[in-house]
C-alpha cells in the first residue's frame, strides 16, 4: 500500500474566501488566494503545456489549478485536449465535485488506485501511450510522496506468471504456460519462437507475428515497386 | 453472398495499389462483400480505397509500445492482437486474399488459414518451416522472378492472374470541352520528376493551349507552402494549387482528365477512379500500366516541361531529350508497356517481349502471336544474333539438364556421384543469371527447390522434371519468333523481287 493514511482531514477557508482541504495539518492550496496561486502554477509551465494536448496531473486537490489547464488547453486546442487526474485520497474528490469545484471539460479522475492498479487500467494505459506532459501539484505530490514516487518508478511485472493472468483468452493462457514459468514474452519472442522451425499451431504463427510486429519500423512507406 | 477478406500489411503505397484489385473483385462478383486487413496506421489510406465493407486494423503502434515500454504490461499487446484476429474469425470468409508481400502479411495469412482450414487462399504464406508458400503458380513465378532483370509482368497482373481474374481497368468518360489537366505538385523544388524548371515548362505551355486546363495537386500530407506560393506568384498567382484532404481527394481526382505525376499517391487513386495518367519515372517497373496511360521514362537529365506536353498532345516526334515514352496496350496477360519512342537496347526488347510470350505460353497456352509480329519489325540482324545466342544456350542448358538427370538417378546407385551431381546442378542454377529467357524456368525451379518443404530426392527429380517441360516450351517459343522472323524476311524477299504484282506459287522461294 503505498496511498498515505489520512489523520486528520480539514475543509478550511483562504482568506479570498475559497475552500481549501487541509490534510493532515498541510494545506493543499494557499491560505491566501488559491486562484491567484493556481493561475501562477500552470503560467509556471507554459512551455510543457504549449506543446502538449495530453496532460496527466498528479494531485487534484481542489482544483483551482485544474480549472485554469483547461482554460489554457481550451484556448490553445480547442476541444481537442484530454486531461488525466490521479489523486490517491478519494474523499477529496468527492468533496471536490459536491462542493461544484470541479471544471467541466475533457477531464478522467483516477482516484484511491495503487499504482500497479493502474498500471493495468487499459484507458489509463492508452492515454500513457500519447506521451502526455506530466504535471505534478506540488503540495499533493508532497502530501502522497511515496505514493506518487512508486506511480513515477513503477515497471511493469515482466513474468511470465503476472502476463498469464492478465491474459483474456483461455487458448493464449493455455498455450504460454507450455513454457517455463522464468520465462517472459520477451524470451519467448526473441528464443522459443525465432527458433522454432516447426510452427504447428496457428498460435505459433500468431507469436511470430507479435515479433514482427515489436521488430518493424513505424510508419513505412519504402519505395513500392509493381515487380 | 460471397464474403472475401483482403490482407495487406505493406506499405501505404501497396496498399494504394490494391484499388485495382478491389474494382476487379466487385466487377467479377457482384454483391461481393469486401474486408480489408491491415495496420491501423493506414487507416486513413483505407477511407480513400474503393468501397469496402468493413476493415480490421492491428493496433501496431499500441502492440509495439507495449511491448517495448517498460511500465506496460506485455499481456495489453497480446490481448490488443487477439482481439482484432478474433474479430477477423468471426466472419465466415469464401475467399483470402495476401494482396502484399511483407513477412508480417505472410504470418498472419497463415494465422488465419491454419484457423479456418476450409477457406480459399491466394497469395503468399508461411510454412510450418517459416518457407513461404505461394497459393499457385502465379506468385511462385512472381516470387522467382523478383530480382530477374526482364520481369516480363508488373504486380498487379500477377495479383489479378494469382486470384483468376484479368487485370482490365474501366477508363471514365469526361465530358466534351477543355480537359482537365492534374498536376502532381512535389514539395520539393528540385524533386527528380517534376522539378521547378520542369513544372515551369509545363504550366506555360498548357495554359497557353485553351484545350486544357492546369489544375495542381498537392499530394497527401505533402506541405511545403512556401514553395508553392513561390511557383503560383511565377504565374501571378493565376494557378490553382489544390492541397487535398483524406475527405476530398477521391472527389477531386475524378474530376480530372488526366493526371500527370511523379513518384506520388495521387497516381494510384486516378488509377483507381479510372483517369488517366501521364507517369514520370525512371523505373518501368514502378510505373502504373493502364488503358490510355504513358510512361515518361527519365535518363541522365530531367525530362522538359515541353516534352510531356507534347507526350500529352500525342506528339512523340519532338522529344527533346533523352528519354524514353510507352504507351500500355492490352494483352492476353493484362497490359504491357509499349515503346513509342527513345533510344532502347534491342536485346533487352526482345528478352521483355519473348519473356511475356512464354508466360502466356507456359500457364495460358497463349501464344501471343502480336508480340511475335513486333519482335519481327525489329532490325533483322539483331533479332537473328539473339535468337543464335538464345539457341546456343538453350542446348547448353538442355545438356545440362539432362546431366543433371542423369547424375541424379546414378546417386540411388552410388554415392560417388554426389559431387558430379551437385556440380552439374551449380552449373545449371547459374544460368539463372544468364538474363536469358530460360534465365525464368531456372529461376522458378530455383525458387521452388530453395523452398520446398520435401527436400527427398523423389520430390527433386519432379521438380527437375518441371523445368525439363518448361525448357520444352522455351525452346519451342524460341522457334515460334524463328519461324515468324523467317515467314518476315519471305515476306519482305518478296516484296523486293516482285513488288506489289502477286507471283504464281512456283516462283516463291522455298
Amino acid at each position: 500500500m503505498s496511498i498515505s493514511t489520512v489523520l486528520k482531514y480539514q475543509i478550511v477557508e483562504s482568506k479570498s474566501g475559497h475552500k481549501i482541504p487541509k490534510i493532515n495539518n498541510i494545506h493543499l492550496h494557499s491560505t491566501y488566494d488559491p486562484r491567484y496561486e493556481a493561475e501562477r502554477f500552470i503560467l509556471e509551465n507554459e512551455e510543457l503545456l504549449k506543446n502538449n494536448n495530453k496532460v496527466l496531473l498528479l494531485g487534484l486537490g481542489f482544483a483551482y489549478h485544474a480549472q485554469y489547464l483547461v482554460t489554457f488547453l481550451k484556448n490553445l486546442n480547442q476541444e481537442n485536449y484530454q486531461i488525466l487526474i490521479i489523486e490517491p485520497n478519494l474523499k477529496i474528490v468527492t468533496d471536490c465535485e459536491s462542493l461544484g469545484l470541479l471544471p467541466a471539460g475533457n477531464i478522467s479522475i483516477f482516484s484511491g488506485i495503487e499504482p500497479s492498479d493502474l498500471f493495468q487500467n487499459e484507458e489509463f494505459l492508452e492515454f500513457l501511450l500519447e506521451k502526455p506532459a506530466i504535471l505534478p501539484h506540488p503540495a499533493s505530490f508532497n502530501l502522497n510522496s511515496t505514493y506518487f514516487k512508486n506511480f513515477l518508478a513503477f515497471r511493469s511485472d515482466k513474468s511470465l506468471e503476472a502476463v498469464i493472468s492478465q491474459i483474456r483468452s483461455p487458448e493464449i493462457k493455455n498455450y504460454l504456460e507450455q513454457f517455463p514459468k522464468e520465462a517472459t514474452i520477451d524470451f519467448i519472442l526473441n528464443e522459443e519462437i525465432s527458433k522454432n522451425d516447426n510452427l504447428e499451431s496457428p498460435l505459433d504463427y500468431f507469436f511470430l507475428l507479435l515479433k514482427n510486429i515489436k521488430e518493424r519500423e513505424l510508419g513505412r512507406d519504402a519505395k513500392h515497386t509493381n515487380h | 453472398m460471397q464474403n472475401i477478406l483482403i490482407i495487406n500489411l505493406d506499405e501505404t503505397n501497396s496498399i494504394l495499389s490494391t484499388s485495382s484489385l478491389i474494382n476487379s473483385l466487385r466487377d467479377y462478383f457482384p454483391g461481393v462483400q469486401l474486408s480489408f486487413l491491415t495496420y491501423d496506421e493506414e487507416k486513413q489510406f483505407c477511407k480513400i480505397l474503393p468501397t469496402l465493407d468493413s476493415v480490421f486494423l492491428i493496433e501496431n503502434k499500441k502492440i509495439k509500445s507495449y511491448l517495448k515500454g517498460k511500465i506496460f504490461p506485455d499481456a495489453q499487446a497480446i490481448n490488443s492482437l487477439e482481439k482484432t484476429l478474433s474479430n477477423v474469425c468471426l466472419t465466415n470468409w469464401d475467399s483470402i486474399i495476401h494482396a502484399g508481400s511483407s513477412a508480417e502479411g505472410s504470418i498472419v495469412s497463415s494465422y488465419l488459414t491454419t484457423k479456418l482450414k476450409t477457406v480459399n487462399f491466394h497469395g503468399l504464406r508461411l510454412g510450418l518451416n517459416k518457407n513461404l508458400i505461394p497459393s499457385n503458380e502465379w506468385f511462385l513465378t512472381q516470387e522467382s522472378l523478383k530480382n530477374y532483370k526482364f520481369n516480363p509482368l508488373n504486380s498487379i497482373e500477377f495479383l489479378h492472374l494469382g486470384n483468376n481474374l484479368f487485370y482490365d481497368p474501366q477508363i471514365s468518360r469526361k465530358n466534351s470541352g477543355p480537359k482537365k489537366i492534374g498536376i502532381h505538385l512535389p514539395s520539393n523544388p528540385e524533386e527528380e520528376f517534376l522539378p521547378f524548371q520542369t513544372l515551369i515548362e509545363l504550366i506555360e505551355s498548357i495554359k497557353i493551349s485553351d484545350r486544357y486546363i492546369p489544375i495542381l495537386l498537392v499530394d497527401l500530407q505533402d506541405i511545403n507552402k512556401e514553395y508553392f506560393t513561390k511557383l503560383n506568384r511565377y504565374f501571378n498567382y493565376e494557378l490553382e494549387i489544390i492541397y487535398p484532404n483524406f475527405e476530398n481527394i477521391k472527389k477531386i481526382i475524378s474530376l480530372l482528365d488526366l493526371l500527370i505525376s511523379g513518384k506520388s499517391r495521387l497516381k494510384y487513386l486516378a488509377q483507381a477512379e479510372g483517369i488517366s495518367i501521364i507517369e514520370l519515372t525512371d523505373n518501368l517497373d514502378d510505373a502504373l500500366i493502364g488503358p490510355h496511360n504513358l510512361i515518361l521514362k527519365k535518363g541522365v537529365h530531367r525530362i522538359k516541361g515541353t516534352d510531356i506536353f507534347n507526350a500529352l498532345e500525342g506528339n512523340f516526334f519532338d522529344a527533346s531529350g533523352d528519354f524514353q515514352t510507352f504507351s500500355c496496350i492490352q494483352d492476353r496477360i493484362g497490359y504491357r508497356p509499349l515503346r513509342l519512342y527513345g533510344s532502347f537496347t534491342l536485346s533487352e526488347e526482345i528478352n521483355l517481349l519473348m519473356g511475356r510470350y512464354l508466360i502466356g505460353a507456359l500457364y495460358l497456352q497463349e501464344r501471343d502471336e502480336t508480340i511475335l509480329s513486333e519482335i519481327s519489325e525489329l532490325p533483322q540482324k539483331e533479332v537473328s544474333s539473339w535468337l543464335k545466342q538464345e539457341k546456343e544456350q538453350a542446348n547448353e542448358i538442355s545438356g545440362k539438364l539432362l546431366n543433371t538427370l542423369r547424375l541424379l538417378n546414378l546417386i540411388n546407385e552410388s554415392n560417388s556421384y554426389k559431387n558430379d551431381f551437385i556440380i552439374s546442378l551449380d552449373e545449371l542454377l547459374g544460368y539463372a543469371n544468364a538474363e536469358c529467357l530460360n534465365s525464368i524456368p531456372i529461376l522458378i525451379f530455383k525458387y521452388k527447390i530453395e523452398n520446398s518443404s520435401n527436400q527427398d530426392i523423389k520430390a527433386f527429380e519432379n521438380h527437375l522434371f518441371a523445368l525439363k517441360d518448361q525448357v520444352q516450351v522455351v525452346l519451342s517459343s524460341i522457334r515460334d519468333l524463328e519461324n515468324e522472323a523467317f515467314n518476315k524476311k519471305k515476306e519482305s524477299l518478296i516484296k523486293k523481287a516482285f513488288g506489289n504484282r502477286v507471283p504464281p506459287v512456283e516462283e516463291l522461294p522455298q
